[in-house]
């Protein structure tokens, strides 16, 4: 499991049974054949089975469920017989119709629902990248500001430094165009809040995404969260389009929800006029933007190029 | 406007997607799920393509959704790593 792979000893993983019983008419005998598989010690080995052969066993029903899944207690080397009977009897039926009304309780109805050190996922994506994302947020979470003080002043033009691991991209700051996300971004680059992190999603073509402390990419998948413990509103402008390669814009799951992610795009983008609040563009370097390493969050996916410090500097 | 830049982003998702994540999506709630967007963060008025006043930034902290009623994990939980793990991850689920 990628789990268990990406976090080895770190990880404790707890599985309790919510069959949607309205829905899924073979929640609960799937769920009985994990229980009776745990009793001979082998409820880890049937949960995978399970899930391995979904497509298998999922048209099945009535005898032919059943007998598929003793099939499944001998392929795992059970007392079938015992296996059998359990099921039949209904042995743990009631236990796990029980928990499952203590479950909706608290509203967990959605399936699968995770959480992790008592804190609920919020259903950012089921990749296991993104999942683990949100782990490391919950272990480690990033520092928080109430406030976005004023560190850039407008009359002044600003330029931006990339140093990173490929070496430096230069970008001007839209401090008229877009005052106040720029004067965010050179905030939390002045904090200190891009150093180390990774361009951890880069298309050739399209774009260079970084500035996720995750280095995951929840907003990829519609939902971004307040990660600096802010929201900046939207500037878009009919005077800063995606007309060119190196237009630096914040990136965002939603409206007026910018943060600390940000991109570098290869090409025009005209899709995203209009979409994204550009803050910037680059003025010097873009062999260095257009030579970071190509990747995106996943498993044996390349390692990503990293920032190392972001500063920012009067022009 | 917005649903384009959804578009997009289900395009940006696309180029990830095949990681052999799980397909199930999760069920409708009877009861609306948490957002981890506060409230207060939509009031800030949207600002369209023609340029308008500055916007501004609004106090959104990392809010997770602490649940206190979860029972906690005894000895007839389904448990797989180690007791001492830094992490506990409960997943609640069927196979269906």
């Amino acid at each position: 499991m990628y789990l268990e792979d990406t976090h080895g000893e770190d990880i404790r993983i707890i599985y309790r049974h919510l069959p949607l019983v309205s829905i899924h008419d073979k929640a609960v005998i799937t769920a009985e054949a994990t229980e009776a598989a745990g009793a001979q010690e082998k409820f880890w080995e049937m949960h995978d089975l399970l899930y391995e052969r979904q497509q298998e066993w999922g048209a099945l029903s009535g005898d032919e469920l059943s007998g598929k899944l003793v099939e499944y207690a001998a392929e795992l080397e059970l007392d079938t017989e015992r296996f059998a009977q359990e099921l039949e009897d209904g042995v743990y039926r009631d236990k796990i119709l029980a928990d499952y009304e203590q479950y909706q309780e608290y509203g967990t109805m959605a399936t699968p629902t995770y959480v992790v050190n008592n804190v609920f996922y919020p259903q950012l994506g089921l990749h296991p990248f993104v999942i683990d994302g949100f782990i490391r947020l919950v272990q480690d979470p990033p520092q928080q500001y109430a406030d976005v003080p004023q560190v850039l002043d407008p009359d002044q033009g600003y330029v931006a430094t990339i140093r990173t691991s490929k070496g430096d991209i230069v970008v001007e700051l839209s401090t008229d165009q877009a005052p106040t996300n720029a004067n965010s971004f050179a905030f939390l680059a002045q904090e200190g809040w891009y150093d180390g992190l990774a361009f951890f999603f880069v298309q050739p073509g399209a774009v260079a995404l970084s500035g996720d402390p995750t280095n995951t990419g929840s907003g990829l998948v519609g939902v971004n969260l307040p990660y600096p413990g802010y929201f900046c509103g939207d500037e878009t402008s009919a005077d800063l389009t995606f007309d060119e390669a190196g237009v630096v814009a914040l990136f965002t799951g939603g409206p007026n929800q910018n943060n600390s992610q940000f991109f570098i795009t290869y090409a025009p983008q005209p899709d995203f006029n209009g979409q994204f609040t550009i803050i910037g563009r680059v003025v010097e370097g873009m062999d260095v933007a257009e030579s970071l390493t190509p990747t995106q969050p996943g498993p044996g996916e390349p390692e990503p190029d990293v920032i190392e410090t972001v500063l920012i500097e009067e022009r | 406007m917005r649903k384009s830049a959804l578009i997009l982003l289900v395009l940006l998702l696309g180029l990830i997607a095949g990681c052999g994540a799980e397909s199930e999506t999760p069920s409708p709630s009877p009861s609306p799920a948490p957002s981890p967007v506060p409230a207060t963060a939509t009031a800030v008025p949207t600002v369209g393509v023609t340029p308008s006043g500055p916007a501004a930034c609004v106090e959104t902290p990392l809010d997770f959704q602490v649940e206190p009623r979860i029972p906690p994990v005894t000895e007839d939980d389904h448990v797989h790593g180690p007791a001492d793990a830094p992490i506990t991850f409960i997943e609640y689920a069927d196979f269906q």
